[in-house]
Parts: C-alpha cells; structure tokens; sequence
C-alpha cells in the first residue's frame, strides 16, 4: 500500500459515514461487492478462488467492497496466511490505483492487539485467527460498542444500503455483486440482489451457495439480473457490459 | 403566488434527514456537483431586506454545478408571507441554476411539530419550516429528548466538517459568504476561517457584517469585504478561488 488505510469505526459521535461515502467517491462510479467463501474453503478451493478472481477482476476501475479480514492459520508454533476470497482485494490493489478496497467488517468477538495484527476472532477448536486486513484504503468496522455485538448478516445489509444510497444519489453509478462460493450468509445477499433487480455474478463451479443458485433454472428465471459465470473472460465481459472499466 | 409550501427542490422532493451528523446520502449527493465547490452562505435567516435577491442572482450566476448550502429553513411573517433570509438565497438559486445542489442544516432548537392541516414546523411557534426550495436539509440533533436541544450554533460543527471533508478527501474548494447575521454568524465566521475557509463578508448588509465582522475588527489571509453595491466584485473573487466558472 503507498497509502494510508484508515478504520472507521461506526461511532454515534462522528462522522464516518459520510467520510467513507467521501472517499469512494473518488473512483469511477462503480462498485463489485465481493462475496461468498472465507473461512470454510478448502485451502485448494482457496486458492483457485483468488486465482479466478484476481484474473476477473484485474485492472477493475471502482471500488471493491469485502469483508476486510484476513485469516491465519496454525501452522507449527506460527500461523500462516488461509487462502480466501479476502485476500483478492488487497492483491488487486496493489497492482491498480484506480481501484479502492473497502472492507466492512460486522462484528469482533475478541479484540487482541498483537503483533500478528488486530485479532477480531479466534476459532477454538481450529485455531484459526480472524485479523483486521491490513492492506486496504478504508475500513468500517459495524459493531458499535462492547455491549451491542453485532451480527454476521450485518455486513451484507450495510453493503447493500450503501450501494442503495449511490444509486439513488450518485449520477451514473452502477454495482454489482460478485458471488464465489459460499454459505448461507452469502446465499442471503444473493437473494437481497436478485429480489432487488441488481446485477448480481455468480461464478459457476465455485461451490457451495453460488452453485445452487447457479443450478437452480427456476429461480434464475425469475431473477434475470443475475448472470451465471462459467469462464473468466465471461466476468470480465460481464462487468464491462455492465458498464465497469479494466486499465 | 405559489404557496409557500410548495417543494420547489429539483425533482420536485426536498429530502430531510434528522441526526447528529450530516448523513451519507448528502455526502454522495455533493459529489454530482461538476464544479467541485461547496459555498455556505451564512448570516440572517429572518426579517433581511429584498435587496439580498438581487446581489446574489447578479454574484453568483456562474456557480451552477456547485453546493450552496445554507440554514434550510424558510421563516414566515405574521401575514404568513415569507421572510427574505440567506437559506432563502439558496432556494432562489436553486430555481435559476439546474445543476446547483442547494442544501441546508440547522440545530433541532425546539421539539419538532404539525400545525393547521399537517404543516410541519421545528420552531416552537408556527413560524419556520424545513425550506421546501432545498434539496437536502438536515437538522442536527443529539437525541429526541427535550433536554437534547441544541443551541443555534449546534450545526456549526457538524456542516464545517462535512465541508472540510468535501474538501480534504474530494477536493472541493470551499467559501464562506456572510450577509448580516448576528452572534452564531460570528462564531461560524471565525470557526470556518480557522479551518481555512476563504470568507466573504458583504457590507453595509447590518448587524454582524457591519460590526464584529467589518474589515476594522476581522480581517487576514483570504478575508474579503464587499459592498452590497458591488456583486461583480465578489463575482470576480469567486472566480479567483475558482468557487464560480
């Protein structure tokens, strides 16, 4: 990162949300929610993820809105980055400046400051660690204090009213939802899209949700912005037509 | 004549918003403007004369495609006609200049009310409304309780950040206009210059521009005073700070 990545914390006391508005304004007016398998992927299946969607998404003008965490895994007596979706953003923009990363994380459950980074949750019986990505512009943290824990859900919903709130106030914005794997919190924000009429990827193959709506002929019937993704190149094309730039 | 309460904001819907921030959806909204200016025009918001219409159509026909932003109130007199007042200037504007983005904020001073057949107000007389002439009006407010009001300088804060913030994350240029006003204009004045707003006082408009505002008792780097007389010359200034095309 050449730039300073800045955390937000939803805080009844300022103004983060108009900030954050502020600076992703300063993209093209286009937006790819990415969504879909962190924690729960094979680490193959991980990997071939970021492959396809680094390739999809290279040189994309806009911003990118995810999860913003990273996940480590134990690996001897140190811990090792898990490949997920996670790590897409950051890979991108690192490669292009005309792409902005925002993560939007809903809740943490410990918060430990280490030298690993800021653990925001600790799986038990894995081991695995949730940090705070390090490598991204801007990020939101949703949980609003110690005592109100959020919820997981609360990530797409926060995602799905900002784009809301750029369609209806930003001239010649377009988003789309960029769907890989994933469970039944992505199976939601699927659902939130398409019921919506807002172009929604799904990348056909990936696994898990994203491949029972890709199977599912009934519901795509009835949902027409959502595209059924078999190849790369068909994201790309996809995007572009949608009206988003590659540099 | 109109009534006074039609919405004549683009789109024909002045949106409101009621919070202890400006909200994001007015964040977002600034960013349509192509100028990339946002201009407060600060001062009286009641009982100002006519001649404040004339001066700003004449000043500030260029600055179609910025953010005027002011009170985002509209007073009334007794014979329910309408105040002149400097959020009025920012309704008048919005309906000469398509593309200007007219917004407002102003501290929740009193508990909110419906009067007649649903007129809203938040005054605790009959006397203000949210201005229906501006597209985006927020009141500020830090909770619903009558204990929570705000004193009139409690938006101050909130609408020069939102400003400074234009500025420093989507470089805007940002100015500050002052037709008379009185002890909140002062404060507002002197809080925007120090965060490097440029300022324009107009003269001879009364009240604070003429007193604690003159050129003899606040002056400095990009302060400028201006006879009501003269609008090409804060016309010429605005275009100097590349607030105007």
């Amino acid at each position: 990162m050449d730039r300073q990545s800045f955390l937000f914390w939803m805080d009844q006391d300022a103004q983060p949300s108009s900030k954050i508005a502020m600076k992703l304004s300063n993209t093209e007016p286009f937006f790819v929610r990415l969504t879909g398998g962190c924690g729960f992927m094979d680490p193959e299946d991980g990997k071939k993820a970021i492959n396809a969607l680094t390739k999809a998404l290279s040189g994309l003008n806009g911003a990118l809105l995810y999860g913003g965490t990273r996940v480590l895994a134990p690996s001897g007596d140190r811990y090792r980055i898990f490949p997920t979706i996670l790590e897409v953003p950051p890979r991108l923009r690192k490669a292009n400046p005309g792409l902005m990363t925002f993560g939007i994380i809903p809740r943490m459950i410990n918060c430990e400051y280490t030298k690993l980074g800021l653990i925001i949750g600790r799986d038990p019986k894995s081991g695995f660690l949730t940090v705070i990505h390090p490598n991204q512009d801007v990020c939101l943290v949703l949980q609003k204090n110690v005592d109100q824990i959020s919820f997981w859900d609360a990530e797409r919903i926060a995602c799905l009213q900002i784009v809301r709130d750029f369609l209806e106030n930003r001239n010649g914005f377009t988003a789309v939802l960029v769907s890989y794997n994933g469970g039944e919190v992505t199976g939601r924000e699927i659902e939130d899209w398409a019921e919506a009429n807002l172009p929604v990827i799904l990348f056909a193959g990936s696994g898990r949700k994203t491949d029972e709506f890709c199977q599912n002929h009934d519901w795509l019937s009835k949902h027409p912005s959502v595209i059924v993704c078999h190849t790369v190149k068909q994201a790309r094309n996809t995007i572009q037509s949608l009206g988003g730039t590659f540099s | 004549m109109n009534s006074p309460y039609l919405v004549t904001a683009h789109n024909g819907r002045a949106h409101f918003f009621v919070g202890n921030f400006i909200p994001r959806t007015m964040a977002i909204a600034a960013q349509n403007a192509t100028l990339k200016t946002i201009i407060r025009i600060a001062g009286g918001m009641n009982n100002i004369a006519e001649e404040i219409f004339p001066f700003f159509r004449n000043a500030m026909g260029s600055i179609d495609g910025s953010v005027l932003m002011s009170g985002g109130t509209r007073c009334f007199a007794d014979d329910r006609s309408i105040q002149a007042s400097v959020a009025e200037v920012v309704a008048d504007l919005g309906l000469c200049l398509p593309h200007l983005i007219t917004m407002g904020s102003f501290p929740r001073t009193a508990r909110f009310g419906f009067i007649d057949d649903g007129h809203f107000v938040v005054s605790d007389g009959d006397d203000t409304i949210v201005n229906p002439g501006t597209d985006y009006t927020v009141s500020i407010q830090t909770g619903p309780e009558d204990d929570q009001k705000l004193g009139w300088d409690g938006d101050v804060d909130a609408y020069l950040e939102f400003m400074a913030s234009l500025r420093d994350e989507s470089g805007f240029q940002t100015g500050m206009i002052v037709w008379n006003g009185g002890g909140v204009t002062v404060n507002e004045v002197q809080k925007a210059h120090s965060q490097g707003i440029p300022i324009f006082v107009i003269t001879e408009t009364g009240r604070a521009a003429d007193n604690q505002l003159s050129a003899a008792n606040f002056h400095g780097d990009y302060i400028h005073h201006i006879s009501k007389t003269r609008p090409d010359v804060l016309r010429a200034l605005l275009k100097k700070y590349s607030l105007s095309r």
